[in-house]
């Protein structure tokens, strides 16, 4: 028989799903049932019962779940040491600092990341059984749903414009509607640097009324664009007052004209300053703000969002987020992603050997 | 190498529409031989793609398409070997859907790595939704081309179960690395972006499902339940990058 809370549970998955529908369907959706009371009342359900399903799954052995995430949540750990702080050693010797100090670094860290993994890798395989890997799952839920509901009401998010000529320098955030929000330090963007991708390549546009139209890409061969029957030397091509890229009119009906793509952007990176304080005492970081590498600084993360010219400055734009449930939010999602792998996984018969 | 990565595609199908012949014909060993060869023939078409595009090839459809192969040989070698479950014809019905998608495609010879898809994240967030998306594809196969009722269809529902077992912790880590990985990229570990709340719903169907799973009263859901999973992994993977008009912060890989 099922139990009150599974056919719940259930219920409860069923109807977010159909709130997820309804906003996430792909013409007609209404996106802002994501954010309505009917979700937040079947996120919170949903996290009670996740609560109730990790009590009553963990029955009699609640201490050892306890223990068991523990030790997980301590082996996670490990496995971040190892690669994120032997990464910084790489890092740091990359960027001037002595080779023997970034490799002695790395070693360290990466060996106290191993053996913390060991160790608490071993006494969670120890501890935990098929049943308190789902129990697991149920309590990284309740997890990832309290991280997210602080985030909800907490977090705060603004976006920062600054010239990368280290001309200015913030050290707080201007509403538009007047208000000002402290950083608690100063930050300015130094100098920035893009790199591109040095590969040639070219589109043959059909012109129709002027616009151009129907994209075919031409193969280079050598010298030679090729798309298929027709060749064109790619010197042909030439630049002309108000176009960007070199070009070339096809002669012939219908008007055809084949255009050099623009270099595609491989890497940017903006060399930050950022003035602070560590207990007390001013501090001075140089920082490198890169998409994918965000900066932790007091509390607030900065993200490097994109950038643009303006007027011949480069303009970067970077997001200041301050995320008080972001730890929750994210150890209940790593908690989801191993508790599943270890109960879909779980060798049954082993386990049925040892019971 | 444009004709390089089409011939690789092409002849990849025919050994994949090989193996399925072969094993509705009841010639396992050979349709196990055919599979390996689309294997092969799969790894060459992925270092082919990866010189194009000079970056680890997840980056678009065609990419994914192409790489589905890859993974649905070793996903056939572990169910023989760990689940006693011969299913070569069934992932290879799964790889040849895939190879004629990606036959239909552009090759967009001038893709290349953005920024935000350089990222140690990348490559284990695509391969995961693969195999998931590949299993599970299978799964929905084996239930829907089955009789409703008899030994035969609690055999293959038991089957299907056993490969969503499999492909549910791969889609959880595809699902939750990606905003993991978000929240460094976007700043932001959700964004209710169109592809994201897709995911969601597919992950919560499965969700369902495993609820449902070990209880006889709903033996008669399982069934429904799968094939609506599938049609959920379906509209996530296509129709969300597909259809025109569709503002989404995946756009990249369309």
């Amino acid at each position: 028989m099922m139990n009150f809370y599974t056919k719940a549970a259930i219920m409860a998955v069923g109807a977010a799903c159909v709130l997820l529908l309804a906003g996430g369907f792909p013409l007609m959706g209404a996106p802002a049932v994501y954010r309505g009371g009917a979700m937040l009342l079947l996120g919170l359900v949903s996290a009670l019962l996740s609560l109730c399903g990790a009590w009553r799954i963990a029955s009699g052995q609640r201490l050892r779940l306890v223990f068991g995430l523990l030790f997980l949540f301590f082996s996670v750990i490990g496995l971040v040491m190892l690669w994120q702080y032997s990464a910084q050693g790489i890092k740091f010797a990359e960027q001037g600092g002595p080779l023997w100090m970034g490799a002695l670094a790395m070693f360290c860290t990466a060996l106290s990341g191993a053996v913390f993994f060991a160790v608490f890798g071993y006494l969670t395989k120890r501890v935990m059984t098929r049943r308190l890997w789902l129990a697991g799952i149920h309590a990284s839920l309740v997890l990832l749903t309290i991280g997210v509901y602080v985030d909800y009401k907490y977090e705060e998010r603004y976006r920062l414009i600054l010239p990368a000529d280290g001309s200015v320098s913030t050290d707080a955030v201007q509403l538009p509607e007047g208000g000002r929000v402290p950083l608690g330090f100063s930050f300015a963007v130094e100098s920035f640097s893009v790199a591109h991708y040095d590969d040639e390549s070219y589109t043959l546009y059909t012109l129709e009324e002027g616009r151009p139209v129907r994209p075919i890409q031409p193969e280079l061969q050598g010298d030679m664009l090729v798309a298929g029957k027709e060749r064109w030397n790619k010197n042909l091509l030439k630049t002309a007052p108000g176009m960007p890229q070199p070009f070339y009119l096809v002669p012939g009906n219908p008007q055809r004209v084949i255009l050099r793509n623009p270099p595609v952007v491989k890497d940017y990176c903006a060399h930050c300053l950022v003035n602070t304080d560590y207990r007390g005492r001013p501090e001075q970081r140089r920082e490198q703000l890169r998409v994918n590498e965000p900066i932790s600084c007091k509390g607030w993360l900065l993200s490097l969002e994109s950038y643009e010219l303006h007027h011949g400055r480069t303009l970067v734009r970077v997001q200041a987020r301050r995320a008080p449930g972001r730890i929750a939010a994210l150890s209940g999602m790593v908690g989801i992603i191993i508790c599943t792998a270890c109960w879909c996984w779980w060798n049954k018969e082993e386990e049925e050997a040892l019971t | 190498m444009s004709y390089l990565i089409y011939t690789l595609t092409s002849l990849a199908l025919l050994f994949a529409l090989g193996t399925i012949g072969l094993h509705i014909a009841g010639h396992e060993p050979a349709a196990r031989r055919c599979h390996k060869a689309v294997w092969y023939l799969a790894a060459g078409l992925f270092v082919a793609d990866w010189v194009l595009a000079q970056a680890p090839p997840f980056g678009n459809m065609r990419h994914v398409l192409a790489f589905f192969p890859l993974v649905m040989y070793p996903a056939s070698v572990y169910l023989r070997r760990y689940r006693s479950l011969s299913a070569d014809g069934w992932l290879a019905a799964a790889s040849a859907a895939a190879l004629i998608g990606a036959l239909c495609m552009p090759l967009q010879a001038t893709w290349r790595q953005m920024p935000a898809l350089q990222s140690p994240w990348f490559a284990p967030h695509v391969i995961s939704y693969v195999l998931a998306y590949g299993l599970l594809t299978v799964a929905a196969l084996m239930v829907l081309i089955h009789p409703l009722r008899g030994g035969e269809s609690i055999r293959r529902t038991q089957n299907a179960g056993a490969l969503v077992r499999l492909a549910f912790p791969f889609m959880t880590f595809g699902l939750w690395s990606g905003a993991l990985w978000a929240d460094a990229a976007w700043g932001a570990y959700w964004s209710w972006d169109i592809k994201e709340v897709w995911a969601l719903i597919t992950w919560g169907i499965y969700i369902i499902y495993f609820h449902v799973e070990r209880h006889a009263a709903f033996a008669t859901w399982l069934r429904p339940l799968l094939l609506l999973g599938f049609a959920a992994v379906l509209v996530t993977f296509f129709v969300v990058n597909l259809l025109p008009n569709i503002q989404s912060l995946h756009s990249y890989a369309q």
